[in-house]
């Protein structure tokens, strides 16, 4: 008896569950216009869920919150943003899922090395006259910004953020080592002779490796190092069209031998992942680690600890030049908005004061180390007068990653690393090794040219 | 006299020393995790190797717990794990019971069917899916949430199993005393398949605790989060490296309903893994 009651009951109730468990019944009344907004950057509602003012925020994830709660507390055109905060490694997954299912977000977060990928399948709305009708002006962009969100003469995004590749120094180890100027200035390379001069010269003070490289399990390491020095000689790995790469060059062999010369000769750390190459940087094991802008605000900070090997001795600056120009590699976070991720025009009007309120703000999230889109905040006082950021404005203009015409850059850039780490990490033959990933990125480039249509390539120059 | 140990018991003792040692090497990275848990995060960007000696701190923890969805996401986790348990033991038992007992055409082919299911994996479905249920309206909801796990193949399989296995004197006993089918079904041979019961609800409910792919798939909305894809959402961008106490806090936090559940039904998920059933 009891075992029929129990049974009936459980089934009763989660049938009864389940019907009255209404697609809806988790909405939320709105009198007022709301959008939504999917990003990454984690949440943290314990710290900043209340925050107001950008200023009293920090890092990635405290900024971002406090700029949605600073929208949401001072528009005056009844908006309510409504952040969907998705965890970094799933959000394009996820994001795929919710295009496939119509459930679509109002803006997204996303990088521009993935930008094309969406607006080629012509998933996303062209917003130049969205930010004519708010006020926003492209040509306040940084011309590395306006390279990538451009695609065939429309703006697809709002450029949030310029990342890049950088310097991270130890200046502790630096100037033990005598690789600082008269003026305590660090003593920077101008060429691969001089760099290679100057790692040997610190490996024999220090008896610690010039780098500290990501070598364990991060293909982009490899490929944003490689891109850097291909650029950095006027060269570029798609000479001929977006979905052809040459890995053949002049340009490409010089590059590996300088990254094969300084590995072999243990004058850059080996068997650091990315979280233990930090790890080795922060506590003394090398002087330079080759990283991206998002780590200034953590490493400057470690370097007022007390005891710490950085202790007023942390300085970073762009990839230094070593060949014939300035480059290095450079992505970005942008804003954009899927097609139908607004309702009405009410919503779509309020989605684009966002982006207006994000363009306005550019300077507050320039605060996380990542580098402003917008030439006249990169100009201004407030910005220079953060901690090395005078440094890294040349970035706007020479940084570059691969061409936006370029398809699946993430895929791209996994083969390229993982081909060029074979052969530094594991002295994989080279010509053989880079045939091998040229036929792979090839023929995925190819498969995928499908939803170019020839309407969206640009040329292919960084 | 007794001084010789007989050859054997050497063995065993070597065998014993053997799995001690591989329990401990096997704890080991749990045990770190847990004391990871405990340490401030600018220390751990520095280094992880400080295990026992201080600075140790409750931050990582308060940080959980300041985050005001948590018990919500606690909350939805308990909805459809309990619920997906609930329903998939209903369902499978009344499918096994069917395949096990009723006579009917085509049953063998059903059955096949039905187990050819097990070699689908769930994320060749996922787009499909999430399709249908967007079609149906079902995203971010608990039905949306539940539904997806009740596709249970290896349980139908594991009552159809179980249930064959019980002798049909029982129910033939049964209906001399004029029982139904219905009644024979809930009130004879229910009751004596407990243990699988049991051993298939707790697959099922540490299946549904731990699901991250559907509910990313589904759940938009932070208020229907699940626990571990709450949690999830929490993290920065580069955790490993400038949050990992927080992270190793979230692990240890997530796990802990699991321990709970694994310390009331340890005898029976004994049973399960060795695969032979408790009695």
């Amino acid at each position: 008896m009891m075992w029929s009651c129990a049974f009936k009951a459980a089934a009763g109730a989660m049938l009864a569950w389940l019907l009255f468990s209404s697609p809806h019944a988790w909405a939320q009344a709105a009198p007022r216009t709301e959008i939504s907004f999917a990003r990454f950057f984690g949440s943290c509602e314990a710290d900043f869920g209340s925050v107001t003012d950008p200023a009293l925020a920090t890092g990635e994830c405290g900024i971002i919150t406090a700029l949605a709660n600073r929208f949401n507390a001072t528009n005056t055109d009844g908006i309510v943003l409504r952040p969907q905060v998705i965890e970094h490694g799933s959000y394009y997954n996820q994001l795929g899922a919710r295009i496939i299912g119509r459930d679509l977000p109002a803006i997204i977060i996303m990088h521009s090395s993935v930008l094309s990928d969406f607006a080629r399948r012509e998933l996303l709305e062209p917003l130049d006259e969205g930010f004519q009708s708010v006020g926003i002006s492209s040509a306040d962009f940084t011309p590395q910004a306006e390279r990538a969100v451009n695609i065939g003469g429309r703006r697809y995004a709002l450029p949030f953020d310029t990342h890049a590749w950088l310097w991270h120094l130890n200046h502790n180890l630096l100037k033990q080592a005598g690789l600082v100027n008269p003026d305590g200035s660090v003593l920077v390379p101008r060429s691969p002779q001089e760099l290679l001069a100057q790692a040997r010269r610190f490996k024999a003070a220090t008896g610690k490796p010039y780098f500290i490289w990501l070598t364990v399990n991060d293909a982009p390491f490899f490929a944003r190092t490689l891109m850097t020095l291909v650029h950095q000689q006027g060269g570029t790995l798609f000479p001929k069209s977006p979905t052809e790469i040459d890995l053949r060059s002049r340009e490409v062999r010089d590059a590996l031998e300088l990254m094969q010369t300084m590995y072999n000769e243990g004058l850059a750390s080996h068997g650091h992942d990315y979280a233990q190459g930090i790890r080795a940087f922060v506590a003394g094991q090398g002087a330079v680690m080759v990283n991206g802008t998002w780590l200034i605000g953590d490493l400057n900070k470690q370097a007022t600890v007390r005891g710490s090997a950085l202790e007023r001795g942390y300085a970073t600056l762009p990839f230094p030049t070593l060949f014939s120009q300035p480059a290095m590699w450079a992505d970005n976070h942008v804003m954009a908005m899927l097609k139908g991720g607004t309702g009405n025009p009410a919503e779509r009007r309020a989605a684009l004061l966002f982006l207006k309120f994000l363009y306005d703000e550019g300077g507050a999230w320039a605060r996380t180390g990542q580098l402003p889109t917008r030439q006249s905040v990169l100009d201004s006082s407030a910005f220079r007068a953060l901690p090395f950021r005078p440094a890294l404005v040349p970035i706007g203009q020479f940084g570059a990653g691969l061409p936006l015409s370029v398809a699946r850059q993430s895929r791209v850039a996994s083969i390229l690393g993982d081909g060029v780490g074979s052969i530094i990490l594991h002295g994989k033959p080279v010509d053989a090794t880079l045939a091998r990933a040229e036929r792979s990125i090839t023929q995925l480039l190819q498969r995928e040219s499908q939803f170019s249509a020839g309407r969206l390539l640009a040329p292919a120059k960084p | 006299m007794n001084a010789r140990v007989h050859p054997g018991r050497w063995f065993d003792h070597l065998i014993l020393a053997a799995t001690i040692a591989l329990a401990v090497l096997w704890m080991l990275p749990l045990v770190w995790v847990l004391l990871l848990s405990f340490k401030p995060n600018a220390l751990l960007m520095e280094r992880t190797d400080i295990l026992f000696s201080p600075p140790f701190t409750l931050k990582n923890y308060g940080d959980i717990f300041n985050t005001s969805l948590v018990f919500r996401w606690i909350g939805n986790s308990c909805i459809v794990a309990l619920g997906q348990t609930a329903l998939v033991l209903v369902l499978s038992s009344l499918a096994g019971y069917g395949f096990a007992r009723i006579e009917f055409r085509g049953r063998k082919w059903v059955f096949a069917a039905v187990i050819a299911g097990l070699a689908v994996p769930q994320t060749s479905v996922v787009i499909p899916l999430h399709r249908m249920f967007a079609d149906l309206g079902l995203h971010n909801t608990y039905a949306g949430l539940i539904l997806p796990g009740l596709a249970a193949p290896f349980g139908v399989f594991l009552m159809t199993q179980y249930f064959k296995a019980i002798p049909k004197d029982l129910e033939e006993a049964a209906l001399l005393d004029n029982a139904s089918r219905w009644t024979i079904f809930v009130r004879v041979i229910l009751p004596l398949s407990l243990p699988a019961q049991a051993t298939l609800g707790i697959f099922t409910f540490l299946g549904a605790w731990n699901d991250y792919l559907w509910p990313l798939m589904s759940a938009t909305r932070s208020e229907m989060y699940t626990l571990s894809l709450g949690l999830a959402s929490t993290q920065s961008n580069f955790a490993q490296s400038e949050g990992l106490g927080f992270l190793m806090a979230q692990a240890v936090f997530a796990a802990v309903p699991v321990l709970v559940l694994y310390g009331f039904f340890q005898k029976y998920i004994v049973a399960a893994v060795a695969g032979i059933g408790a009695k």
